[in-house]
């Protein structure tokens, strides 16, 4: 067992967190949009992450999945991208989850940065030995 | 004598601490995984064991690492009940543990130290700080 394999691993947990945070914020950002290169309104993107495959361990980024559930239908006839009987395709996008999700998120990142000062304690207790 | 049993038993302590920290670096990393299993380290009881069998003279097999010296850190998943998403990680129990390491890492790194110290100053006839 390295003396960084700690540090390493509460390191993937940070970055895996701060990608968890890049697609959420994604989600609240897209929330209204209609129009996407790809055609039709946003959909919601979902970040997988599952344990690394090292043998040290850790986290790692698994897959960004689309969100395939219904869209939001709003009837609001003066949008300009309004179907025939005035309803409007939104995105799949529930900005209250994306707020739990965020949340959670965040506490995850903050117990991963303490487990880094930690492991980063430890090894300067270990180089006090060699006084 | 340079490796007595207490010196052995601080360091297999500094090394199963260690290995605990990992496991718990590991879990609040994969606090997010579906399906990930909990772990924690154990080595305290075999520890005291081993160290109780060499006081009492029971030492060694013969030659090589002492009983002391060849107790190896154990992982073994948490049995705490788990999420919808299968994982059962909690993010309390995991930063609990983990302060309870980091003063048992500092506690035994500096009992290691002074250890040291006292046997460096014994060779050294007092040369030593």
């Amino acid at each position: 067992m390295s003396m960084f394999d700690a540090i390493e691993i509460s390191g993937s947990g940070l970055s895996v967190q701060r990608a968890r945070m890049d697609v959420i914020a994604e989600n609240i950002a897209n929330a209204e949009t209609t129009r996407t290169p790809e055609g039709g309104p946003y959909r919601r993107l979902q970040l997988l992450v599952a344990p690394a495959e090292r043998p040290a361990g850790g986290v790692e980024a698994a897959g960004l999945v689309v969100d395939n559930s219904p869209l939001r239908q709003v009837y609001d006839p003066s949008h300009a991208d309004a179907d025939a009987e005035g309803y409007v395709q939104m995105p799949n996008v529930d900005v209250a989850i994306e707020m739990v999700d965020m949340l959670a998120a965040s506490r995850a990142y903050e117990a991963n940065a303490r487990a880094l000062r930690v492991a980063r304690e430890m090894a300067q207790d270990a180089i006090n030995i060699l006084v | 004598m340079l490796s007595n049993i207490t010196t052995a038993a601080l360091e297999r302590g500094l090394s199963g601490v260690y290995a605990r920290q990992v496991a718990i670096a590991d879990n609040l990393a994969n606090v997010e995984s579906a399906g990930y299993r909990a772990r924690g380290v154990e080595f305290e009881v075999e520890l005291r064991g081993a160290v109780e069998a060499e006081r009492s003279g029971r030492n060694t097999s013969g030659r090589g690492r002492s009983l002391v010296e060849s107790v190896q850190p154990q992982m073994a998943e948490r049995d705490t009940p788990s999420r919808r998403d299968g994982n059962n990680v909690s993010i309390e129990t995991e930063l609990v543990e983990m302060s309870k390491s980091c003063v048992q890492y500092k506690m035994l790194a500096r009992l290691l130290g002074k250890k040291l110290r006292m046997m460096s100053r014994a060779i050294g006839g007092g040369s030593a700080q």
